[in-house]
């Protein structure tokens, strides 16, 4: 079942890939790249709950608070462009 | 067994998610597939993952990174959002043109 939902994790992983490929503007990759980092939260939430062990779950923390960093720099660079 | 079911279930609200990503028109429709259907979805993960682990410590980790996560998703979309918008990069969400509104507030 664990890996049912991994795989199921890589697909949608798959289709955020190919928008931030794809994407036609700045926006769309940033959404993109933010389902990724869910994607990526939550196989290393499966993994460590299929392993037992609590070692990587810091790593969630911290991807939580990393990414709206990001987000917002990016939110103010697109808004500063358009000026 | 119950934490596995939950995580399968958020997993499949992920891939709803990114199937609206992938699918949806425009930029602000994309960020709404993604926002609302991502939130919920890595709940259900680490909700499946905290009753799998059962360990306090561990339970206490996924529990702050879901609120982590609950509280800094939804405005990251909204402040992404809000400067498309100003910037003005609708993607024929707007046909007449309106452009982004007057930056005087």
């Amino acid at each position: 079942m664990t890996t049912a939902s991994n795989v199921i994790l890589i697909l949608a992983a798959c289709g955020f890939m190919y928008r931030a490929l794809r994407g036609p503007t700045l926006a769309d990759r940033t959404v993109a790249m933010n389902g990724i980092l869910v994607v990526l939260s939550g196989v290393i939430a499966t993994r460590a709950a299929h392993l037992h062990t609590g070692t990587f779950l810091a790593t969630l923390v911290a991807l939580a608070v990393i990414g709206p960093v990001g987000n917002g720099m990016i939110a103010r660079y697109i808004e500063r462009r358009a000026q | 067994m119950i934490g596995e079911a939950l995580a399968l279930a958020g997993s499949v609200i992920v891939l709803l998610a990114a199937i609206g990503v992938v699918r949806f028109t425009d930029v602000f429709s994309r960020m709404h597939a993604l926002a609302k259907g991502s939130t919920l979805g890595i709940l259900l993960l680490f909700a499946g993952a905290a009753v799998n682990l059962g360990d306090v410590e561990a339970v206490t980790t996924v529990v702050l990174a879901a609120v982590l996560h609950v509280v800094t998703l939804p405005p990251g979309s909204n402040l992404v959002s809000r400067a498309a918008y100003r910037a003005g990069v609708a993607g024929g969400v707007d046909p007449d043109g309106g452009g982004p509104p007057p930056s005087g507030e």
